[in-house]
């Protein structure tokens, strides 16, 4: 009986440990490919982040002529993010923009709401708010998006809901709904975009990972007729050591930003407009 | 402190909001569509300028001749009319070539027509 108490106590406390202990690492990063991860930067920890998206590889802009893609940069990324605590985390971006609105200046908050634990959390929750602000050049002629009548013009917003889950140490998923609202748009658009998506990692080798996402926006003039296609990409994520964090991707996303890719994405993968992507990741303890 | 942040996020966010469109009409073209030879010095001197449409490690050409911008207007006849008409991001901003309103009516009845040749 004493021996019957002990461990049922025993399995008790165990299960209670259990209970508490936090998964981590259910991505590598905070960003998948163009989605963000579920994950959130440490209390005082620094990113730098540069990332980099180069021309169509094929099709009529692609090929020998631009060497793949390579000798065109249609999205370029600076930036910066910090953990104000272990669970929310702010972030400024530079990004050259690849829709009609150019030259952004990006704002991020990001705040992971539960955190998956073994046995008591299945999932883990994350949102992100995104704010991006056109700082390009006035048009002189108006009926095009930057004539700029206000400045409120300039802006634009993405709010993302992130669920993941991580099922092994090779194996993580999460899906992710999202809503982009632009001050203006053309009349045959709306203000207003609901997108959902998914992502996943797949661990390949201790330091690499194959990692996949897709955004897929929900738009009556958001179609392949209309030349509008949903944004995906697939990847490899190598974890060089010491916060240091390389992606190499394909994509036919054009932008680096929700703002930018959710409501512009008009690249075909069957017409060869992808691209070849990366970025890097640095993190600093400050 | 982070309350502060949440609170300046929320009302920067709702006080930012417009709910505005532009009206984009389609050009009055009077059932007479341009031909290739109309619209080529818009072409020419607003998409085919250096750096732009214009070959090389550019992306799809537009000056020269209409069998150099055809195969593009081809494979992406709703792109064209999307990037220069409805979005209008194209010319780019900081480039040489702006187009004025009646270049793009111009181009815009030439889209209507079908990219006619002749």
């Amino acid at each position: 009986m004493k021996q019957i108490l002990i461990l049922s106590l025993t399995f008790f406390l165990f299960s209670s440990v259990n209970a508490q202990e936090k998964i981590f690492q259910t991505f590598k990063d905070t960003k998948v490919i163009n989605t963000h991860s579920v994950e959130t930067l440490k209390k005082g920890h620094m990113d730098i982040r540069i990332s980099h998206r180069f021309g169509d590889a094929a099709g009529p802009n692609g090929g020998w002529r631009t060497f793949y893609g390579l000798e065109t940069a249609v999205d370029v990324g600076l930036g910066v993010e910090y953990g104000l605590t272990n669970k929310t985390m702010v972030g400024i971006h530079r990004t050259k923009g690849a829709g009609p609105l150019k030259q952004n200046v990006n704002g991020l908050f990001k705040y992971r709401i539960m955190q998956q634990t073994k046995g008591k959390n299945l999932l883990g929750l994350t949102i992100a708010g995104l704010t991006s602000i056109s700082t390009m050049k006035k048009s002189s002629s108006d009926g095009v998006l930057h004539f700029f009548d206000k400045t409120s013009h300039r802006m634009s917003y993405n709010l993302s809901v992130i669920l993941s889950r991580k099922f092994s140490h090779r194996f993580s998923l999460q899906a992710h709904a999202g809503y982009t609202y632009r001050n203006l748009v053309s009349s045959i658009d709306k203000n207003d975009l609901v997108s959902v998506g998914f992502a996943t990692r797949i661990q390949l080798t201790k330091a690499m990972g194959f990692i996949f996402d897709g955004n897929f926006p929900f738009s009556d003039i958001r179609n392949s007729e209309n030349s509008y296609f949903p944004a995906t990409g697939f990847g490899l994520e190598w974890e060089t050591g010491g916060g240091h964090v390389f992606q190499m991707n394909f994509t036919n996303s054009k932008g680096l930003m929700e703002t930018d890719y959710l409501p512009y994405t008009q690249s075909d993968w069957g017409k060869g407009e992808y691209r070849l992507g990366f970025t890097i990741s640095r993190q600093f303890k400050v | 402190m982070k309350k502060y942040i949440i609170c300046f996020s929320i009302l920067s966010f709702l006080l930012a909001c417009n709910k505005d469109k532009i009206e984009i009409t389609a050009a009055d073209c009077n059932n007479e569509f341009p031909t290739y030879q109309d619209v080529k010095s818009i072409l020419d001197d607003k998409c085919g300028t250096a750096g732009c449409h214009v070959g090389g490690s550019s992306p799809a050409s537009f000056y020269g001749n209409y069998d150099v911008a055809v195969p593009y207007l081809n494979l992406e006849p709703n792109g064209f009319k999307n990037r220069v008409i409805e979005i209008g991001d194209m010319p780019e901003v900081n480039s040489p070539g702006q187009l004025t309103v009646d270049e793009k009516d111009l181009l815009d009845c030439w889209i209507q027509g079908g990219y006619a040749k002749e």
